[in-house]
């Protein structure tokens, strides 16, 4: 792959919607992200497979999660405050609701949940998990956070209602 | 098999029965009843039950681990309620760590009453480390914490390079005051001279404690002597000229006052030393005076 690629990521590519959006504002309806979500799931998954679609979309995820450590959260070594940091722009920002279960650092285990996730929150009952991008966002930001790289599994996906997600990160070597 | 009316009748007694049981017996069996074994759905319907029986079972008694696996409203429900307790368990070790921010929001009333514990716990800890700190005649820093700060500003100033200065006071004529007008006239000189030091145009990063009966210590982070010698001075002159005032009785107080500068090497100790050093020249020239240590090349001399 050439380092001139078309789409490489920058976090100016979200534009200044204040300047661009003057009467639309910057919120949209949670079913139009998910328009675009599943229907990228849909395409990609039709030329690469549904393994291949999961790994884009967690690695997207992380990708994603980078830039929004960098861009909307104060660096800090202390736990406790950047999961407060985390928990109240996610929830400003409605992305969902975060909880943690348990967290011990020194392992390198940690177990949260999301409820009223954008992702999934109200879809139809399935028999997989379904929150692939949010295990990429919380894998990235646990690492930009400790230094250690992290593999999120999502245990639980609870679609229908506001059952939240439940989400066990490992740190590995 | 053919259903008849009445065995459709005998099945269906059969699964009331078996429901009724699952939500109100003490013990159920863990498989459904053999008769309703190829009625579709029911086998599934009975495991999901005794699932979440199960799991409200253990909540009950305090166990939250219980695995749930099934699908659906009910055990999602559950789940959500688990899911919950895990985070309200990991919040009060958060809380009993130390971190007075966590706020329930999940919980109804019981959040409320969480939340106002968590903020009297606050307050409490605060009022606790206050008073830790304080010494409660004058309500200054108290030697231990005074100490602890002033240890801190010598460590910066060894990793900075820096420079700061340590003030010695002490009141003078002290025990005259006590004896002469009573302990409580004593107490009210002490205070005075912590007013005298609040107005005395210290800046926010300076501080002072009281260190013992009559002794009083300030820190100047980045001052150089001469700079110190000036606060001092003012210290002095005002102290000088503030009337003390104590059970309609006025009377006023004056304090010997000594200054070192930080020296590469220096401890708390040997820069208190020369401070204290300094201070009792201060007294053997007549008191209510302010002398600076000597400068290095004349120690010694």
């Amino acid at each position: 792959m050439t380092n001139d690629r078309k789409y490489k990521f920058s976090w100016e590519l979200l534009g200044d919607i204040k300047s661009g959006r003057p009467n639309l504002g910057n919120t949209t309806r949670v079913e139009v992200y998910r328009l675009l979500q599943f229907a990228f799931r849909d395409v990609i998954e039709q030329h690469v497979g549904t393994e291949e679609t999961d790994k884009i979309f967690y690695e997207a995820g992380a990708l994603a999660g980078k830039e929004f450590y960098t861009h909307m959260l104060t660096p800090t070594a202390d736990l406790n405050e950047f999961v407060s940091q985390l928990q109240k722009v996610l929830k400003d920002l409605g992305i969902g609701i975060l909880r943690v279960e348990k967290a011990d650092m020194e392992k390198g285990e940690i177990v949260l949940t999301v409820s009223e996730d954008l992702d999934c929150s109200g879809l139809p009952e399935l028999d997989y998990e379904i929150c692939s991008y949010d295990e990429g966002f919380i894998s990235a930001l646990l690492e930009c956070f400790s230094g250690m790289k992290f593999i999120v599994k999502e245990v639980d996906c609870w679609c229908p209602g506001a059952r939240p997600c439940r989400f066990s990160a490992i740190s590995v070597a | 098999m053919t259903q008849t009316p009445d065995n459709t009748s005998t099945l269906l007694s059969i699964a009331v029965k078996n429901l009724q049981d699952l939500l109100t017996a003490r013990t159920v069996p863990s498989e459904p009843p053999e008769e309703l074994a190829n009625v579709a759905g029911f086998s599934q319907l009975h495991s999901t039950l005794l699932e979440v029986r199960t799991a409200i079972m253990g909540f009950a008694s305090g166990n939250f681990d219980h695995h749930i696996t099934k699908k659906g409203y009910l055990p999602g429900s559950i789940k959500a309620l688990q899911a919950s307790l895990y985070h309200l368990t990991w919040q009060t070790k958060m809380i009993a760590s130390g971190d007075f921010t966590q706020r329930v929001d999940f919980m109804g009333e019981f959040s409320e009453s969480f939340n106002s514990m968590v903020t009297m716990l606050d307050k409490s800890m605060q009022q606790l480390e206050l008073m830790a700190h304080t010494d409660p005649l004058t309500g200054s820093n108290n030697r231990g914490y005074f100490m602890e700060r002033f240890g801190a500003e010598l460590d910066r100033a060894k990793r900075y390079e820096s420079v700061f200065c340590f003030i010695m006071l002490d009141l003078d004529h002290f025990k005259s005051v006590n004896d002469m007008r009573g302990h409580a006239a004593g107490d009210e000189a002490l205070r005075t001279l912590c007013r005298v030091l609040n107005s005395s145009r210290l800046r926010s990063a300076d501080f002072f404690g009281r260190i013992g009966g009559e002794e009083f210590a300030i820190v100047l982070p980045e001052t150089k002597i001469e700079g110190a010698g000036a606060t001092a001075e003012r210290v002095r002159e005002n102290l000088e000229n503030t009337v003390v005032l104590h059970e309609g009785d006025e009377f006023f107080i004056t304090a010997s006052i000594g200054v070192s500068e930080y020296r590469d090497g220096d401890t708390r100790e040997s820069m208190m030393n020369r401070a204290d050093l300094a201070m009792y020249n201060a007294k053997e020239s007549g008191r209510n005076k302010v002398c600076l240590e000597p400068p290095p090349k004349e120690m010694g001399r």
